[in-house]
């Protein structure tokens, strides 16, 4: 919200600067997000009055006026303005006189008619928008008064960013109060005179809604002239208020609003029909507003309603059937108190935030109504002439909000804030915010919430605001004495080594969103359902991720473009799955490796493949649950190439997917070099073990070294599993150390050479232990799978 | 004996002009050898009177003493030689770059985060986690923020029906894990969060880390304490903070903290004193309770830290961006 310090300054004017002023209202929990002057320089712009005006002698739409701009003679000033007449008064830049972004003004020759300075418009002076025409200064302004003085433009614009609770800050009414109570100044509304009727008519109200409008005054101004604006003094409040001026009356309305925080609205009484009502709308009921869009109506929206139908959204925006034009010549000015329930989120679903329904939703002042209907009716009198007929005012005395009574305990205030503040002071705080005391708390001292506050309803909420005001900043910090109590890792540090583990073998993290794009994970997990958002930011990133991948290869294809020539990636975070009717969400650890193992550097380097990312997998696996090793199962998956995808199966339960990204994707996404991608289950990575050491031999070791042929296809795993199975328990090691198939053996077969090394316990092995242990190993693979040694 | 003097200095000539290993060893054979010619000399010692046996036995002894140290010498000399060839040999440009693998390294945010987890568990906050798809009841409704609170409309949040949503902050951690433990609590939930808003300070999703302490006796002061001990190790000791009034539902009193900038005051987190609603909906008597609660934007603190100036680049996942943090 905006205002004019000028304004504020009228109601309570502490003694300090705008700087002092917008700190202390946001050292108050009013926090000023700027202020800036509400005018341009305008240093040299006077008032000046058109004495006389004739045409042109060579320009049909130029004008040349006589004008008068301080005691003297008058000048000559040329000006292409529609509507310039003698006896107005407007404002006048002399020769040498700069207008806001513009550089001084020289005397001008216009189609051979000289002009000393110019007349200026609205937008020229950044006063308005409206360029349309010059600027209107009051007739009696005296020509050669400072435009600033004239219009007191020595004024701050502050802008507040306020907190959803403080809807009572948002007119200068609320805001003087706050001041008031943090400069401990007296704070006294002036007074509003009670307009006395002047007729008998009113139209008759009904609450047909009384929970959503418990409170509804109206009154009919007969015979308002509208054709005359709101006076320059009003519009220019409004200006600063950030509000445009509309018409006399909508003017108005909104200048009370500003200054007292009710929103009103004035219909044109020769549109309504009987009675009024503020009711739930009927089923099919819909309304043209005064954007001008229609809206159809839900049975739970308010609506003020004559005889024929809905007339407004109430709280929210009036009918544009209804709405006052300049012919307008009878008004019912409406004042009513809308709960905020009443509102209930509509108007930022529908779009129509207005500075009525933001008021609304934060709640008004209940006792506020027939107040702000007498200040309005008092203006438009002033302005519009008018008739004014009786108040009419319905209340449901018994759905108007309650006044909570919140007791104050001194210890409680001081056990809350870690500081004891004096009793007095808290009294004193809470009193100058319009709490009242009452009697009855038993020993308590206890207050009543003021009908303008929504928000202090217990005794946090009376403490909050003794903190506030004495400020946050005169409450010492202290640390707090704590219990100690030691306690394991946590998943945190488990997955911080995994991350280390994976960074030590160059792969970077990355953080992809949650949410990606559903075209790109169905390629890839075609019969994975994925959870759609109701309200996705854009189309790519409109579903959960099943998988990590779909975020990696996106990063992965964005670095490619950017011609980054290799890429490891990884990442960790969660994945959404409907699940057995549940909804799973699964920590995941998953990345990509795309290019050469190390980067691009002198001697050659290697491409990465499938078995250097087996070994980067088994190192973050090691980092975070110790040395183990997992099983490899050929699986099928459509996002990976069919003859290099495995599953990853830790004490047999498969813990996640590695593979070579499917070459046909690898085509469709249009990326040149194989792509390695693993995925892991967090949650099926099983903690650290602790450690058993184990005795090491002082023994010799002995190595063997064993060449068989085998069939192309057979798994070495499965080997590895007969090798140990065969062998005496003191086979220490088994390293698989060549693989080889090629033009020396047969096209089915490979050569797989394994080292075996042995290492006695008790004592020194033999040569014939250990020959004896080789012709069984070898007995076990010939009998397993007719493997051949190669000589 | 004369020639035995010759055959000394023809044995020392052929010593010192050995060229390598192979040619000494030779010169060693020829003259010490079994068969050497100076050994032969020994073994015709016998052919001497008697009276001049032991003299001359003397002299092939030194002359093969004086032969055989010739020799180590010599041996040692090659092998210096032949060492200083090989390190003339092996010599490597030492400024060519290092091979293998350069490291990666861990993401900016997490950086961020794993820093404030440090921070906190120093002083015995323990890490926990809470769910990124939430209910409406969690990440609103125990927190205080009843359906229609003109609060929700702050919060922009992403719906996938009608109650669930995704967490628009971490503080949906407060209600969870407060519901299953009790005081004493000291806890912060780092992770992801979700609001749908885009522009060059937003994104549609980024992180958050909430802090929780519950305890008796802990107060509004005590938050001050906290958090501005946590600023002078995440800004340096010399930071200026202050506390400034604010509103979440969940908490009270509120307060948002402001760092001190070149530039004026910038906001870093929001925090305050745990809400008697809160507490009560988790089942924690705030009449004997207290405690204070914050949360704050990791991204946020590390374009502060970093001099970051757009929020995006954090999801770019751009390499050139990434490496900037190892």
């Amino acid at each position: 919200m905006k205002f004019s310090e000028q304004w504020l300054r009228e109601w309570v004017d502490p003694p300090v600067s705008t700087a002092a002023l917008a700190e202390r209202l946001t050292m108050a929990g009013l926090e000023v997000e700027r202020t800036t002057p509400a005018a341009p320089g305008l240093r040299g712009v006077v008032a000046a009055r058109v004495e006389a005006v004739e045409k042109h002698p060579n320009a049909d739409r130029l004008m040349v006026c006589a004008v008068k701009k301080d005691a003297g003679a008058p000048v000559t000033v040329v000006t292409g303005a529609p509507g310039v007449a003698a006896g107005n008064c407007h404002p006048y830049a002399g020769v040498g006189v700069a207008l806001p972004g513009q550089s001084p003004l020289k005397e001008a020759k216009l189609r051979g008619v000289k002009s000393a300075g110019m007349l200026c418009s609205g937008v020229e002076l950044g006063l308005s928008e409206d360029a349309d025409g010059l600027f209107p200064l009051p007739a009696d302004a005296a020509p050669g008064t400072e435009l600033s003085e004239l219009l007191r433009l020595e004024d701050q614009v502050f802008e507040l960013g306020l907190t959803p609770n403080r809807g009572d800050c948002l007119s200068i009414a609320g805001l003087a109060r706050e001041v008031a109570v943090a400069y401990r100044l007296p704070f006294s509304p002036p007074p509003v005179a009670a307009t006395p009727a002047r007729h008998e008519e009113t139209r008759a109200i009904q609450l047909a809604a009384p929970d959503r409008c418990p409170r509804y005054a109206g009154r009919l101004i007969w015979d308002v002239d509208l054709s005359r604006p709101a006076p320059l003094w009003l519009r220019e409040r409004l200006r600063r208020c950030g509000l445009r001026s509309l018409s006399p009356v909508v003017d108005i309305t909104n200048y009370v609003m500003l200054e007292l925080g009710q929103p009103l609205h004035a219909f044109d009484n020769d549109c309504l029909r009987g009675a009024i009502a503020a009711r739930l709308a009927k089923p099919g009921e819909s309304i043209v507003l005064l954007d001008g869009a229609t809206r159809a109506l839900s049975e739970s929206t308010l609506v003020i309603a004559d005889e024929a139908g809905p007339v407004a959204m109430a709280g929210v925006m009036g009918g544009q059937a209804s709405a006052v034009t300049p012919k307008t010549q009878h008004i019912f000015l409406e004042s009513a108190f809308f709960t905020p329930l009443a509102l209930a989120g509509r108007p930022e679903r529908l779009g129509l935030n207005t500075d009525a329904s933001h008021r609304f939703e934060r709640g008004v002042d209940v006792e506020l109504q027939r107040r702000a209907l007498e200040r309005a009716t008092g203006l438009i009198l002033e302005v519009c002439g008018g008739e004014p007929g009786p108040v009419a005012e319905a209340v449901s005395e018994a759905n108007l909000p309650a006044r909570p009574v919140a007791p104050l305990r001194p210890a409680a205030v001081a056990s809350l804030l870690g500081k004891a503040i004096d009793a007095d002071e808290c009294v004193d705080i809470l009193t100058r915010l319009g709490l009242k005391e009452v009697a009855g708390g038993d020993g308590e001292r206890r207050f009543e919430a003021p009908s303008h506050r929504f928000d202090l309803a217990i005794e946090a909420d009376l403490i909050e605001e003794i903190a506030r005001v004495h400020g946050y900043q005169n409450i010492a910090s202290r640390l707090p004495p704590v219990s100690l109590a030691m306690r394991p890792p946590s998943e945190e540090t488990r997955v911080a080594a995994l991350g280390r583990a994976l960074a030590e073998r160059g792969y970077q993290e990355a953080i992809t969103y949650s949410f990606v794009d559903p075209a790109l994970q169905a390629l890839l997990f075609p019969d994975a359902e994925g959870l759609p958002l109701l309200n996705a930011i854009s189309a790519d990133m409109a579903r959960m991720r099943v998988s990590l991948w779909p975020g990696l290869l996106t990063a992965l294809r964005r670095n490619l473009n950017r011609q980054q020539p290799r890429a490891r990636l990884f990442e960790t975070g969660k994945v959404f799955n409907r699940r057995n009717g549940g909804l799973a969400q699964t920590p995941m650890l998953g990345g990509l490796s795309c290019g050469g193992v190390a980067p691009e550097q002198w001697g050659g380097g290697q491409a990465g493949d499938f078995h250097h990312l087996k070994s980067d997998v088994e190192a973050a696996l090691t980092a975070s649950c110790g040395p183990l090793s997992p099983a490899y199962r050929p699986v099928a998956v459509a996002a990976l190439h069919d003859g290099q995808a495995a599953e990853i199966i830790l004490d047999g339960r498969p813990i996640g997917l590695l593979g070579a990204l499917h070459p046909a994707l690898q085509t469709q996404l249009d990326i040149d070099l194989p792509v390695y991608l693993f995925e892991l289950d967090m949650s099926l990575i099983p903690a650290k073990n602790r450690v058993k050491f184990s005795k090491i031999s002082k023994f010799p070791l002995v190595r063997r070294d064993l060449s068989v042929l085998v069939d192309k296809t057979l798994p070495v795993e499965n080997l590895l599993q007969t090798i140990q199975a065969a062998a005496p328990e003191w086979l220490t090691q088994l390293t698989l150390i060549d693989v080889y198939e090629g033009a020396s053996i047969e096209a089915d077969k490979k050569s797989l050479t394994f080292g075996l090394t042995f290492q006695g316990v008790a004592g020194t092995l033999t040569d014939g232990e250990v020959e004896g242990a080789m012709e069984r190993v070898f007995a076990a693979l010939r009998a397993d799978f007719q493997a051949k040694l190669r000589e | 004996m004369n020639d035995l003097q010759d055959l000394l200095q023809q044995a020392l000539g052929e010593v010192a002009a050995a060229a390598d290993a192979r040619a000494l060893d030779a010169t060693r054979v020829r003259h010490l050898g079994k068969k050497g010619l100076i050994t032969q000399r020994l073994k015709i010692l016998g052919d001497l009177p008697a009276e001049q046996r032991r003299a001359a036995g003397q002299e092939v002894n030194r002359a093969k003493d004086a032969v055989r140290d010739a020799i180590e010498a010599r041996q040692t000399a090659l092998g210096r030689e032949r060492l200083a060839e090989r390190l003339a040999a092996e010599r490597l440009d030492v400024t060519l770059p290092a091979r293998g693998q350069r490291p990666g390294g861990l993401h900016p945010v997490t950086l961020v985060l794993q820093d404030i987890s440090r921070l906190f568990g120093e002083i015995g906050f323990e890490v926990v986690d809470g769910p990124e798809i939430e209910d409406n009841y969690h990440n609103f409704e125990a927190l205080n923020i009843p359906a229609h609170h003109p609060a929700r409309a702050m919060h922009d949040t992403f719906y996938l029906d009608a109650d669930l949503l995704l967490r628009t902050h971490t503080s949906n951690v407060q209600a969870r894990h407060m519901k299953t433990t009790r005081p004493p609590i000291r806890v912060i939930a780092p992770g992801r969060v979700y609001r749908c808003d885009s522009d060059m300070t937003h994104t549609p999703m980024f992180h958050q880390i909430e802090g929780i302490m519950v305890d008796e006796g802990v107060t509004f002061a005590h938050l001050k304490g906290v958090l501005e001990e946590f600023a002078r190790h995440i800004f340096g000791a010399d930071i200026r903070t202050r506390f400034r009034p604010s509103y979440f539902p969940f908490t009270e009193p509120s307060a948002e903290v402001d760092i001190l900038g070149d530039n004026g005051w910038l906001e870093i987190l929001g925090c305050g004193m745990v809400h008697p609603v809160v507490l009560n909906n988790v089942g924690i008597d705030s009449n004997r309770y207290s405690g204070f609660a914050f949360g704050m934007g990791a991204e946020r603190i590390a374009m502060l830290r970093y001099g970051i100036d757009d929020i995006r680049l954090f999801f770019e996942n751009d390499l050139r961006f990434l490496h900037q943090f190892n």
